[in-house]
Parts: C-alpha cells; sequence; structure tokens
C-alpha cells in the first residue's frame, strides 16, 4: 500500500467534515437572523397595538 | 386479579372486536405470507442456505407484518373516537399500555400459529419445535411492547403511516438479530444453549420496552 | 449586548483552535509509520464520532428533565442535541467510510461500532421527523422526549446485539487496524483536535438552542398579537418549522 495513493481520502474527509459543519452553521445563523427580524417586527406591533389603547 | 383485572379488559375487548371482525389477524397472516413469496423468488434459497437465511425472511416478514397491525390497532380506536373513550376510563395509562400490548401480541401470535407452518412447508426448514414457540412468543412480547409505544406516538402526527416503521424498526433492531439468529440457532440443528444469549438479549429488550413503556406511556397520551 | 460580544470571542477561540488543531495534524504530527498518511484522518473522526454520541446521552438528559419539570428549555436542548446530533453521527459515517475504504478495501463493514453508530442514527432521524410531523406545542415535545429516552435506553442493547452477531458472522475484511499505542506527540494532536472539535460541537449546539428560543418567542409574540386582535400573522407565526436540513 502506497501512503501517498491515499491522500485523496484524507482531504475528502477533512473537506466533507468542514463542508458540513460551516453548511448547518450557516443555515443556523441565518435561520437565527430571520427569527430576531421578526421579533423585532412583532414587538412593535404589539406596541402599537397596545399603546392607542393606553392613552386615547 | 386486582391489577390484572383492568389490563385483561382492555385486551378482551380488543380480542372480542377481533372475533367478530377478523380484521387484523387476517391482514396479518395475509401481508405476512405474501413477504415470503416475495423473497423466495428474491433470493435464491437452496436446501443449505435455507436453515440460515430462512429465519431472516421469517423475521422480517412477521416485524412488517406487525407494523400493519400495530397501526391497524390504533388506527381502529381513532377512527371511532375510541381512543378518548379508553382515555377517560377509569384505567391507569399503564394498565391500558399492557393491555394494548397484550391484545397486539396475542394478535401477532395468532397470526404466527399459522405463518409459521406454512413457512416451514414452504421453504422445507425444520422448525416446528418447541423452542421456536418460546422464541417467537418471546419475540413477539417485544415487538408489541416497543410497537404499542410507537403506534400510540404515531396516531397523534401526521403521515402516521410513515412515522411508525421509521420508529420503530430501528427500535426493535436489536431484536429481531436476535430473534434470527436464535431461530437459526435451532433450525441448524444447534443446542439449545448456542442460542441462550441471544435469548438473553431477547429478554432484556422485552424488560426494557414492556416496563419502559409502562413507566412513559402517559406522556405518550396525556389528556 | 453583551450576549454578542461573548459570541464573537467564542467564534474567535474556535477559528484560533481550529488553525493550531490543522496545523498539528497536517504538519507537526509524525505520520504513522503503519497506516500512512490516511491515520491523520482519525484526529478528527474520532472526536466526532464521540460527540455524536455523547449527543444522545445528552438528548436524554434534557428529555428526562423535560417530562420532569415541564420547562420548554429542557425541551429545546434535547431537540438542539438531537439535530447536532444527527450531523455529527452523519459526519462520522461518512468520513468513517471514506477512512475504511482505503484502510480495509471496503466502503462499509458491519462491525459493532458501525452498526450501532448507522442504527442510532436512524432513530434520531425518526425523532427529528416526529417533531416535524406531531403537533407543536407540548404534545409534540413530550412525545419527542419519550423517543429520546427510549433511543439512549435501546443504545447499549443495539451495540451488544451488534457485537454479539459480530463474532457469530467474522468479518471478511482484513487489513491493518489502527495501532493500540498512541505516539506521545499524536495524543496530544488527538488531545487538541478533540478541544477543537468540542468546541465547536457546542458552539453550534448553543446557536441551534437560541434558534429554538427564538422560535417560542415569536410563537409568544404572536399568541399575545392574536389575543389584542389583531389577525395579523406576519411571516411563519407560531409554527415551529424544521430550521435546518443540516443532515
Amino acid at each position: 500500500m502506497n501512503p501517498n495513493t491515499n491522500l485523496g481520502y484524507l482531504f475528502a474527509i477533512y473537506i466533507i467534515t468542514w463542508a458540513g459543519f460551516f453548511a448547518y452553521m450557516f443555515l443556523v445563523s441565518r435561520r437565527q437572523r430571520d427569527l430576531e427580524r421578526e421579533i423585532r417586527q412583532l414587538r412593535q406591533l404589539v406596541e402599537q397595538k397596545t399603546k392607542p389603547a393606553g392613552n386615547p | 386479579m386486582g391489577a390484572l383485572g383492568p389490563i385483561w379488559a382492555i385486551a378482551r375487548k380488543d380480542l372480542l372486536l377481533e372475533v367478530r371482525n377478523r380484521d387484523i389477524v387476517v391482514s396479518l397472516v395475509v401481508f405476512s405470507m405474501l413477504v415470503l413469496i416475495v423473497f423466495n423468488f428474491a433470493i435464491e434459497l437452496t436446501p443449505v442456505n435455507v436453515a440460515v437465511v430462512g429465519p431472516g425472511i421469517l423475521w422480517v416478514a412477521i416485524a412488517f407484518a406487525g407494523v400493519i397491525g400495530l397501526n391497524r390497532s390504533f388506527v381502529l380506536e381513532k377512527e371511532r373516537d375510541a381512543l378518548d373513550g379508553l382515555m377517560l376510563a377509569p384505567v391507569s395509562r399503564d394498565g391500558l399500555f399492557l393491555g394494548k400490548t397484550l391484545g397486539n401480541a396475542i394478535f401477532m401470535l395468532v397470526a404466527q400459529a399459522v405463518l409459521i407452518p406454512v413457512f416451514a412447508a414452504l421453504f422445507d426448514v425444520d422448525i416446528l419445535r418447541f423452542e421456536i414457540g418460546v422464541i417467537a412468543a418471546m419475540t413477539t412480547l417485544g415487538f408489541a411492547g416497543a410497537g404499542t409505544v410507537f403506534a400510540a406516538m404515531a396516531i397523534n402526527t401526521r403521515s402516521r403511516e410513515i412515522m411508525l416503521p421509521v420508529l420503530f424498526l430501528p427500535a426493535i433492531s436489536p431484536l429481531l438479530i436476535a430473534a434470527v439468529e436464535a431461530t437459526a440457532g435451532v433450525a441448524t440443528g444447534g443446542s439449545w444453549g448456542a442460542s441462550s444469549r441471544w435469548i438473553q438479549i431477547i429478554t432484556v429488550f422485552d424488560a426494557v420496552f414492556v416496563v419502559g413503556g409502562a413507566l412513559l406511556f402517559h406522556y405518550v397520551l396525556e389528556d | 449586548m453583551r450576549d454578542v460580544s461573548a459570541r464573537s470571542a467564542w467564534l474567535v477561540i474556535n477559528a484560533a483552535l481550529m488553525a493550531v488543531s490543522l496545523w498539528m495534524i497536517f504538519l507537526w504530527v509524525p505520520t504513522e509509520a503503519n497506516l500512512g498518511v490516511i491515520q491523520r484522518a482519525l484526529y478528527f473522526h474520532v472526536p466526532v464520532s464521540i460527540i455524536a454520541l455523547g449527543a444522545i446521552i445528552l438528548v436524554a438528559i434534557g428529555s428526562v428533565a423535560f417530562l420532569v419539570s415541564g420547562r420548554p428549555r429542557w425541551d429545546w436542548l434535547a431537540h438542539a442535541s438531537a439535530e447536532t446530533g444527527v450531523l455529527f453521527g452523519g459526519l462520522a459515517l461518512v468520513t468513517g467510510s471514506i477512512w475504511a475504504r482505503p484502510i480495509w478495501n471496503v466502503w462499509w463493514t458491519w462491525d459493532a461500532k458501525l452498526t450501532t453508530t448507522l442504527i442510532l442514527w436512524f432513530i434520531f432521524i425518526g425523532y427529528l421527523m416526529l417533531r416535524a410531523y406531531a403537533p407543536p406545542g407540548r404534545q409534540g415535545a413530550r412525545l419527542s422526549a419519550v423517543v429520546g429516552i427510549i433511543g439512549a435506553i435501546d443504545a447499549p442493547i443495539i451495540y451488544y446485539a451488534a457485537d454479539l452477531w459480530r463474532t457469530a458472522h467474522p468479518s471478511r475484511v482484513t487489513g491493518p487496524g489502527a495501532s493500540g499505542s498512541l505516539e506521545s506527540e499524536m495524543a496530544l494532536t488527538l488531545l487538541v483536535s478533540t478541544i477543537t472539535i468540542v468546541s465547536l460541537y457546542a458552539y453550534v449546539l448553543v446557536e441551534r438552542f437560541r434558534v429554538r428560543r427564538s422560535e417560542a418567542e415569536v410563537a409568544e409574540l404572536s399568541k399575545e398579537l392574536q389575543a389584542s386582535g389583531i389577525p395579523a400573522r406576519r411571516s411563519d407565526g407560531g409554527a415551529p418549522a424544521t430550521a435546518t436540513g443540516g443532515d
């Protein structure tokens, strides 16, 4: 077994690990960003709704 | 009687219903025989390999048919809103679980009482023995215990037809392995002792899933 | 925004750890004589696999704690751990296969560890499917908690059965195994890479947990809004849509 012929396998392993990990990270943080924006909008809506009720 | 009363009452209800319309057992027998026939053409069986490969085919047929029977058993409850009635009945959740498990196990065993002789005849495997009866009964208890938990879960989800096998099949895989190996051990004329390690696994699995199922069932069916 | 700065500090630490462990793995540590260059894959594969199994224990802890206490945060932990566990389990299975190919000349062998990992991986795929299909809210959380607990209890039985099955059907695979003793440099490299992977895992777990918390907050706010009379469900409101398909 010539050890050097295995370099391709070695790189494949590292690339797949990194790609999988960062792809997941990217999806999770994008989802989090969307959610945070949504929370801000919802908070504004709640405030708008409650304010006129407080002082007519 | 005491604690066993409600358990038996639940199982008896299912059995009476089954005696009247023979819904589940007939589907179990027909479906599992079809699996045997399909495997016969998919895998080339010879007198040499049949004692080794045959038990695998038999137990796959039983497990697949089990999924269908378990699903049916809870769909019947759901369709007529009987599940809500059951949950209101003065039976604890663990009693409900044990009763449903007992009923499901009996259905599967009745189907196996037909299937196993047919299998022995079709594939010419020397399998009609007392030991096989013990192995089948013990394995079926584990199937029914795990299956009752997962079927009760799946019934409350969307796409329950896929949810049951997806949860059930990987969870019972050690039981399936053990049943196949124990059956093959007996079928190839091995001593009863050769199968004892596998019987141990079946026993542990049964104990864990029957006790665990009884403990967890009130989280599965909570009002 | 103290939270944000702590997280960016953690990101910087992660990046540094990553750089150090990559340098150690590819440049510093000597090549293992028996297996050749491919042995360097183990510095990643081993910690990833251990985390995949550890994630199952975390799911079980979160599930038990949720059923006992009824506090949603335990359910969020279990869910986050299950999803990241499926990610790491998938990576462990794929990288293990690629490792097996040059070493044993097969992509897959049914040995006890691999078999157990594969079956558990499917159980937790089932867990995630259940989360997607079960009714939202507490009922879905309870059902998944039961699956999480069953998965963890089933794990040793699966391993024992797979191990016994292996001895009954010996492998046709031959070739050098991983050597027993590690040189001190290799042990140090493995240690550093394990710390790196654990830190990355913890980071992504926390991120996933925060997504669950934000989803709950969105659901809460939409409910509040509806109660106050606005029929508005901006975007996807309270539906606990599965955030990602990391598997």
